[in-house]
């Protein structure tokens, strides 16, 4: 919750990124988003798993806002590469979080055989490996901040989205203002993210190494 | 939320970025790294730096867990 607070110094020591008041800005609007949405987003508990359609119809989107993604990935500046190939890793966690639900249920009531057998064990471990590697790919942008912002917005944005459509988990507890919080605590951390990621200060150091990173994206 | 688990929780946040920060320096020690020369990834896996970034990881991911079984 609080890990792109830590980002700014061990960054700043570490590896020599230029901290400016965008970033710092941005990672306390996050860090206030994440907060109230822990606080206030404790979701019912919902089911443990779903139909097979539900689940391949919302991976399905996830994999098609990836790849969308990753279009305008190599378009835009360092920091919104860095920023956009963590949120396809945010995303992929965040599946992987969601799918973790029936892999452990099935694990309970069945036997490890059942699990391994099941699609859903091999779709957990394949979005969080994946997701692995995009962040990977996210921090060989150089830019840590961005990345680090992006991956820790988007997994609970899209752990939230698949548990209240596909296991059903409704932020609507009494009193129903805690939902609107939640939510609009998670906008807070998306705007918090943008504002990191469009941080415009970085930009002629970006336009040194741009084509350097384009070079490498395409070998 | 007690204090324990609010601080084990801090401590995992901090190891995080620790892992990310770690995963960075070995990323900019190497170039060209792309899903499509899945070489220059398995290159990274055998950084020392990186190794450490990926033991923060797992020591964060452990806080994580305390911090959630204390609530």
């Amino acid at each position: 919750m609080t890990t792109v607070i830590w980002a700014l110094p061990l960054g700043y020591f570490l590896t020599k990124q230029t901290i400016g008041a965008r970033e710092v800005i941005g990672a306390a609007i996050i860090v206030v988003g994440l907060a109230l949405f822990a606080t206030f987003g404790q979701p019912a508990a919902g089911v443990d798993n779903a139909p097979g359609s539900d689940w391949v119809a919302s991976i399905l989107v996830i994999c098609a806002v990836c790849v969308s993604l990753l279009v305008f990935a190599n378009r835009g500046s360092l920091s919104m590469k860095a920023a956009l190939l963590g949120t396809v890793a945010g995303l992929l966690y965040g599946l992987s979080a969601t799918l973790m639900k029936p892999v452990v249920e099935s694990f309970h009531t069945e036997s490890l055989g059942a699990v391994v057998t099941g699609w859903q064990f091999w779709v957990w471990a394949a979005a969080g490996i994946i997701g692995f590697g995009f962040q990977q790919l996210s921090l060989s942008t150089g830019k840590l901040v961005p990345s680090v912002a992006a991956v820790s917005v988007a997994n609970p944005v899209v752990s939230v989205i698949l548990g209240a459509l596909v296991l059903q988990e409704r932020l609507e507890k009494n009193p129903p203002w805690h939902a609107v919080v939640a939510v609009g605590a998670l906008g807070l951390a998306l705007f918090g993210s943008v504002v990191i990621s469009s941080a415009r200060s970085n930009d002629d150091e970006s336009k040194e190494r741009a084509p350097e990173a384009a070079y490498a994206a395409r070998s | 939320m007690s204090a324990l688990a609010a601080t084990l929780a801090l401590l995992a946040a901090v190891c995080f970025a620790l892992a990310a920060t770690l995963w960075q320096k070995a990323a900019l020690s190497l170039s060209g790294i792309s899903f499509r020369r899945p070489k220059s990834l398995v290159l990274l896996l055998t950084r020392w730096v990186w190794l450490l970034g990926l033991a923060a990881q797992v020591v964060g991911v452990l806080l994580q867990a305390a911090a959630l079984d204390r609530g």
